[in-house]
């Protein structure tokens, strides 16, 4: 009965209170103009304890921050990181496609313009010594390619086929030592002073002509083209400007250095002559188309 | 006496670093209610007087230093503690699940006695579906998992004080 009595009164005093701090709410709810003497007194003394606290939670806040943003910056840098490395890699793609893209443009241009049948053939592999000068290309006898036949690129004479197989042939560069092309001048066209280009021990960056008549009358700058004497390559194909006259027998036989057109070092695309005429019509060889793909042949391209 | 001392500092404690340190635990925008859960914890350990006494104490404190206006956490804190002690009475002390799911309903309990106190004398705060998803149950949840942290602390010390009493009444009877 007591505890009965001491809990009714337990919740008599829970609602006054209860009324008590309703009314408290109605009157301060609105907010107050100034606070109690208590309040102020409470906040005097809790402020500066709060101020420590505050700043403390700001250490910690910045350190944990800090600790987010590195991991945050960090992925970040990962992440462009691999970005930077995957647009690089297609960027170089992309360059090479585009090279690629205007050497077969080139080609094309000349292949069109030139009288001679032609497949275009890529470079596979190529002679890793000096000592001699042969490529690899992905052409063999299963595309028409045989022994002998010529192969040249837009900027002229490369050389020609000396092995076949089913899917790839081996190509004797003119600057190798077993090589020898009966040349002209281009400027004189004179089938009489013909001389013979070979590779220049000196230097493999360049190519000699010799066996030239002194009546050649040479001097640095002139075209050299192939003479189509030998039988295997056929006349007019660009070889090289003269750099040099060599003076050693003036009264016998004139001999000079060559600067090859077509750049060795950087093969990557070439054409097999298979045979005569455009586009397989078989087209008569004359004078004038010849000269034709001559000059196709000199003009100056610079690639990208 | 030193029970009622000690929990008075946990209360000083826990309220400058609720304020300060607590701020970067911040759970979606809810922060833990440490007073809460002492409230709570002390009420169910002693009885719902002194529960809705401390309940009282503690809101009105929190009243003063976060609130211009006095009652609204005064009020819910004390009917929390008084609820918490009849319910303390009814289940066992010593184990850690009742507190604990205490703990998650009177944050329930606790909020929405404020936000309808808000509500009708103030007349703002946010509709109560989207109150309860994004505060009410992260508080809940986040204030249920700090109670094993201070539920035992408050228990042991309540346990140790208990029988420092009745040893030193012992004692007393003894001189006698």
């Amino acid at each position: 009965m007591a505890r009965r009595n001491k809990g009714r009164r337990n919740l008599v005093a829970l609602l006054a209170v209860v009324v008590g701090l309703l009314l408290l709410i109605v009157f301060t709810g609105e907010g107050r103009e100034q606070l109690t003497p208590v309040e102020d007194a409470l906040l005097a003394l809790f402020a500066p304890a709060q101020t420590a606290f505050s700043s403390a939670g700001q250490k910690i806040q910045s350190f944990f921050d800090a600790i987010v943003s590195f991991y945050e910056l960090k992925s970040e840098n990962d992440l462009l990181r691999k970005k930077i490395s995957l647009l690089e890699q297609q960027l170089v793609q992309f360059q090479e496609l585009q090279k690629e893209n205007y050497r077969y443009r080139q080609l094309l241009e000349f292949k069109e313009r030139s009288s001679h049948r032609m497949i275009a053939a890529e470079v596979i592999a190529r002679d890793p010594s000096q000592w001699f000068g042969t490529v690899t290309i992905n052409r063999g006898y299963l595309d028409g390619v045989k022994q002998e036949m010529v192969v040249i690129t837009d900027r002229g004479l490369v050389g020609m086929i000396s092995t076949v197989s089913p899917h790839s042939s081996q190509v004797l560069l003119i600057t190798d030592p077993r090589m020898a092309v009966s040349a002209m001048i281009q400027r004189t066209r004179d089938p009489a002073k013909v001389g013979i280009v070979e590779s220049f021990a000196n230097d493999p960056a360049y190519l000699k002509i010799s066996y030239l008549p002194p009546e050649a009358k040479i001097q640095p700058g002139d075209v050299v083209i192939s003479s189509g004497l030998g039988g295997i390559f056929p006349k007019g194909i660009l070889i090289g400007t003269i750099k040099e006259v060599i003076d050693d027998k003036p009264d016998m036989v004139l001999s000079a250095l060559i600067e090859p057109r077509v750049n060795f070092n950087r093969l990557e695309e070439v054409l097999i002559i298979i045979g005569e005429g455009m586009t397989g019509e078989s087209q008569p060889e004359t004078e004038d188309s010849q000269s034709e793909t001559v000059e196709s042949q000199e003009e100056d391209v610079t690639e990208p | 006496m030193i029970f009622y001392l000690l929990v008075s500092a946990g209360f000083i404690l826990a309220l400058l670093v609720e304020g300060s340190v607590f701020s970067f635990f911040i759970l979606e925008k809810a922060l833990p209610d440490i007073f809460l859960v002492m409230v709570v914890s002390l009420g169910f350990i002693l009885d719902e007087r002194r529960g809705a006494a401390i309940g009282f104490c503690a809101g009105l404190l929190q009243d003063i230093i976060f609130s211009k206006a006095l009652g609204f956490f005064a009020l819910a804190k004390m009917l929390l503690g008084y609820g918490a002690g009849m319910l303390g009475r009814e289940l066992y002390r010593e184990q850690l699940l009742a507190p604990v799911l205490l703990v998650f309903v009177g944050t329930l309990t606790h909020e929405f006695i404020l936000h309808l106190l808000v509500s009708q004398f103030i007349g703002f705060g946010l509709p109560v579906e989207i109150s309860l998803s994004r505060l009410f149950i992260p508080k809940a949840f986040y204030n249920m998992a700090l109670t094993p942290l201070i539920y035992p602390l408050f228990f042991r010390l309540y346990e140790r004080n208990k029988r420092l009493k009745s040893g030193f009444s012992r004692q007393k009877g003894a001189i006698r």
